[in-house]
Parts: structure tokens; C-alpha cells; sequence
């Protein structure tokens, strides 16, 4: 089937780099092919409620997932996964109790939410603030940070048999490039203040003064490099 | 499928329901930080922009404006219509953006004492070089905002004129110090762990934190604003510009990162007095120039307790303290912004500026 998902220009001319998302938004991309169903008059009849109720259950397990999946470092939004479970059960039955499909799903899910926003929020807040919560956030956050640990120090040290760079080496030439950027900016600085800073022209008597503290300099580093060699 | 036999209206909800599915695939796009500027500084993966204004310069004193180590500067310039910058170039000041640009792995070992002694400290100097001014406002943004109250604290004399902070963050650990406050607390994150363990803390786990503050506005919500502006047939550009600003985060440096909770949230050093930069004491007391301190009253990044002290410990005689009625990004962009924060901050600077 060929619909305007899969055609059309992207939204805008595109400015910055695209980011994906992880997607737990199927529901909508099977809205669409439900749509392009309907109007080809091929699943008007087939598209009972069950099955809206069915693709509100598995948009919010999805939500639940790509909000909660994967790692620890990410662990408050796991947390929320039994509160997405509840407003996914809400939505089931708000949908079943209306027992048609004449409101379309985009216009229901707003109804919804406008209807509902504020008592979820309370609850999602609510339950962020609770100590089990807050604790067992914790715990995961310490767990992915301990194998994420391992992992790097594992990945480094076969890099290192291979004898290919790896991420750390690289970073420290790159730290070294800094380091000499660096140095370069404090002259371009020096030249600045010269410029700009209303730097006085040096007189020969701050340049003497000056000759007078490297020559004291001087015969600090001989007698200390003579009693060296004594020693 | 062929379109030619769809009924017109059900051709326009394709239409809409396509266009709403590819912005929740893709993500936004949009075009932002418009204004043109060029680069005057840079230093290591950071950038000077000083905006080229399209009116003559009508005040003597620049704004140089520091921005937070985490997300992207160009919420100041979120696009034509909707840029603090652009509003303060059309009043006739003369702007420059610190833009700290994205870490790299190499920049892990960045500290405060870094950002503020070795970044902002010459960036000053090249403001004033590059605008011929004598003195210069000094404008932080969220913990931009506490960076430029640290380095006002330290270097309190003139070429400092006045210092202007927005949503900044500075008493860490008021009565109420809401969830980022909780969740920050030594029992509940260990930041030597994670950065032992990460280097750079990366964007996506700030962006989520951030964003887990208020689930269900920031993953339901904004959602659901964007259908109904899709099926109301509502202009689109704000959204998607903010939307991809929300989205479009920069790692955490890890010893900054470290910093930031041990030292401000952990500790609340700057307010105890107890913050050092290179073993120089940071005395917020020491600010005496003139002091714009401006809060949300909705902010839960920020919390307005967290804010509010500065006034009191700053030494300044002019100062003050202001308060909107939005949340901590809300206050910049949209119609709030135009007649709130917008000319609060040029009226202020405008009686102050030359």
C-alpha cells in the first residue's frame, strides 16, 4: 500500500542533525495503514473495538518499554512503567465504554489526555518522590554504572592485545592537541592585551630591571647545579 | 493506494496523521539561531558569537551572555520572532554568546575552575577588545547563571557593570528542593561512580532526567500538543523548534558534572561560603555592581527557593529580584517571553547600559 507516511517531503527544511528515536509509537504507523484500509473500504468491518483496544495496550507497552528498556541509566523512567500500565488500562477502558469507533483515535487520545493530564501527573510525581522508588533507582543506576565500568575496561584491554587505539588513546592525543591549542591561545592572548589591552612600551630601565633578575636567576641555577655535582 | 479516489477530508487526515508520524520518527526539525553572528573567539570546543545587529548601536555597554554546560545556546535565538537576542539587537545592544559547543571524550577532566577561570575570563577580555566598550553585563542563564555569579564574586571590579541571572540556581538546598533536588541527594547518586564509570555523563541521560522531572507533560504531553496543533491546523514552527531544542542535549563533562552535584548540590558550597576556584574563595558578597536576578515562578528545574537567595547575598545596593509566571524554558520563547522577560531585561539594561 502506498500512503503518505512512506511519501512526502520531510517536515521543513532540515536544520541540525536528525535524531532518531527509539520508537514506541507503533500505534500510530498502524493508525495509518488502518486508514488507508478503511478507505479502500477493505477493513471497515473488520475494525472492531477489541482491536483498538488492542493497539492502545501495545502503544503503552512499547511507551513503557522504550521509556524503561535497556539501561540503568535511564532507571526513573522505568520506574513509571506500572503507572503507564495504568493509563493504558484507563484509555481500554474509556474506549470500551464508549463501545463504537466514530470518534477518531488521534481526537479520542487528546479528549483523553486533556481529560485525565492532570490527575497522571499528580500520581507520576507522586510516585517519583517515593523513597522505594528513589532507592531502587539507585540501586539500578550503581548496577549500569559497575558493567558499564567493566565493559570499557574489558573492550580496552582486547583493543590493547589487538594493538588498536582505542577510545581512551585516542582521547589522549586529542588532550594533547588541546594542551598546544592551548598554549597557543595564551599567546594569541599575550598579542591581544598588547593590541588591544593598552600594553606601555617597555623603557630601558624595566628592561635592565629585567636583565638584573635573569642574571640572579642565572647564579641561582649554577650554584644549585654546582652543589649537585658535589653531592 | 490511489489518491485521486480518497474523499478530500480523508485525504487532509492522512495528510495530518502522516505528518504527525514523521515528526515522532524522525524527531523535529527547524530552523534555529537565525541571527546572524560571527565568531570573535575560540577555545578549545567553545565559541564567542558576537550578533550583527541590523540597528545601530544604541547602548555602550555589550551584554555577554553565558550559557548553561548542558543543551545548546540557541534557545537565546530560537528563531525569527522568538529570540531574546534578536529583541535585545533590535534594541540597540550589542550582544555576544558564549557557546561551549559539544565535549569530547578529551574534555572529561573539565572542571568549573576551567570553565569559569580559563574560558569566561578571557572571553571577557575579547568582548571588550572586539566592542571598544570600557565595561560589559555580565547575563547567565540556568547554571550559566551560576557561573557568571562565581566568576562576578571573583572578579567584582570594574570592567563588571551588571550582572543580570536567569533561572540560575544558586541556594541548592532551600526548604523545598523539589525532585531534581531529591534525586541528587548523596544516598540516591553517587556522581564519582557514574563518571568513573562514563567520563562525560552523555546527553541522553541528562535530557531523560530532565524530562522525568514532569513524564507525563514532557512524554504524553508535548505529544499531544503537537496532534492538536497538527489537526487545528495551528502554526507548527514553535513546537518544532522547541521541540528539537528539548531533544538536541551536550554530554555533561565529567568533573564538572562531578562538581555540580558533589560541590553545589550535595555540598551547597556557594552559599556556605565553601566554594573554592583554584584556591580562591568565591564570596557571593563580594558583588557589588548592579543585580537582576529573574526566577519562574513554575520552574522545576530551577525551583524559584533555589534562585531567590542570590539577592540576599549578593553585596550590591541595586538589585532585584523578579518574577514570571512560567516555567524555567517557557520564560524565554513565546508570547510570555514578548511581553514579560523581553522587556524586563532591556528596560533594566537599557537605564544601565549607556
Amino acid at each position: 500500500m502506498t500512503n503518505g507516511f512512506e511519501t512526502g517531503s520531510a517536515e521543513g527544511s532540515a536544520a541540525g542533525e536528525e535524531k532518531k528515536y527509539a520508537d514506541p509509537y507503533g500505534l500510530y504507523r498502524r493508525w495509518f495503514e488502518a486508514w488507508g484500509e478503511t478507505v479502500q473500504g477493505e477493513a471497515r468491518a473488520s475494525m472492531g473495538a477489541g482491536e483498538i483496544e488492542e493497539l492502545w495496550r501495545r502503544w503503552f507497552a512499547g511507551t513503557a518499554k522504550g521509556l524503561g528498556g535497556g539501561s540503568g541509566k535511564d532507571g526513573y523512567a522505568g520506574s513509571l512503567g506500572s503507572l503507564w500500565e495504568q493509563m493504558a488500562e484507563s484509555m481500554r477502558k474509556e474506549t470500551a465504554s464508549r463501545g463504537d469507533l466514530s470518534e477518531d483515535p488521534v481526537e479520542f487520545f487528546l479528549r483523553w489526555y486533556g481529560e485525565t493530564s492532570e490527575r497522571w501527573a499528580g500520581v507520576a510525581d507522586d510516585l517519583l518522590k517515593k523513597r522505594e522508588v528513589l532507592e531502587s533507582n539507585a540501586h539500578l543506576q550503581e548496577n549500569f554504572a559497575r558493567s558499564y565500568r567493566e565493559l570499557r575496561h574489558a573492550s580496552e584491554q582486547n583493543l590493547k592485545n589487538m594493538q588498536i587505539p582505542s577510545r581512551s588513546d585516542l582521547a589522549g592525543v586529542a588532550k594533547l592537541v588541546v594542551g598546544v591549542e592551548n598554549k597557543l591561545d595564551r599567546i594569541e592572548e599575550a598579542f591581544g592585551e598588547f593590541v588591544y589591552g593598552g600594553s606601555e612600551p617597555a623603557t630601558a630601565e624595566s628592561v635592565r630591571s629585567l636583565q638584573e633578575r635573569m642574571d640572579g636567576l642565572e647564579g641561582k641555577m649554577d650554584r644549585i647545579l654546582a652543589a649537585l655535582e658535589k653531592g | 493506494m490511489d489518491k485521486s479516489t480518497v474523499p478530500p477530508e480523508v485525504a487532509d487526515k492522512l495528510d495530518k496523521y502522516a505528518r504527525g508520524t514523521r515528526i515522532m520518527l524522525d524527531g523535529a526539525r527547524a530552523e534555529t539561531g537565525q541571527t546572524p553572528k560571527v565568531t570573535v573567539w575560540t577555545k578549545n570546543k567553545a565559541k564567542l558569537y558576537r550578533y550583527e545587529p541590523e540597528k545601530p548601536k544604541k547602548h555602550s555597554i555589550p551584554i555577554f551572555m553565558v550559557y548553561a554546560l548542558i543543551n545548546k545556546p540557541y534557545i537565546l535565538d530560537l528563531m525569527p520572532g522568538n529570540s531574546l537576542i534578536e529583541h535585545l539587537l533590535g534594541e540597540g545592544f550589542d550582544v555576544y554568546l558564549l557557546d561551549w559547543g559539544v565535549p569530547g571524550d578529551e574534555d572529561a577532566d573539565l572542571s568549573f575552575e576551567d570553565f569559569v577561570l580559563d574560558y569566561i575570563k578571557p572571553a571577557t577580555k575579547r568582548v571588550l577588545w572586539t566592542s571598544g566598550a570600557e565595561s560589559y553585563t555580565l547575563f547567565g542563564y540556568c547554571m550559566g547563571g551560576t557561573m557568571s555569579a562565581i566568576y562576578a564574586s571573583l572578579f567584582p571590579e570594574k570592567p563588571l557593570e551588571n550582572l543580570v541571572l536567569l533561572t540560575t540556581p544558586v541556594d541548592f538546598q532551600p526548604e523545598e528542593i523539589g525532585l531534581l533536588g531529591l534525586w541528587t541527594r548523596e544516598e540516591y547518586l553517587d556522581p564519582d561512580l557514574l563518571v568513573e564509570s562514563l567520563g562525560n555523563i552523555p546527553d541522553d541521560f541528562i535530557d531523560n532526567s530532565m524530562q522525568m522531572l514532569k513524564p507525563i507533560q514532557n512524554y504524553v504531553g508535548t505529544y499531544a500538543s503537537m496532534w492538536e496543533r497538527i489537526l487545528e491546523e495551528k502554526p507548527m514552527e514553535t513546537w518544532l523548534a522547541m521541540n528539537k531544542w528539548v531533544n538536541d542535549g551536550t554530554p555533561f563533562p565529567g568533573a564538572a558534572f562531578r562538581q555540580w552535584i558533589r560541590d553545589f548540590y550535595q555540598g551547597n558550597k556557594l552559599v556556605k561560603g565553601e566554594l573554592k576556584m583554584r584556591g580562591r574563595k568565591v564570596d557571593l558578597s563580594n558583588i557589588m555592581c548592579p543585580v537582576l536576578n529573574i526566577a519562574g515562578e513554575k520552574d522545576h528545574i530551577c525551583p524559584m527557593p533555589q534562585a531567590k537567595s542570590t539577592i540576599d547575598l549578593v553585596g550590591s545596593e541595586d538589585k532585584e529580584f523578579f518574577v514570571l509566571d512560567a516555567g524555567h524554558v517557557g520564560l524565554m520563547t513565546g508570547r510570555g517571553a514578548k511581553e514579560g522577560l523581553w522587556p524586563k531585561v532591556s528596560s533594566w539594561l537599557g537605564e544601565r547600559s549607556g
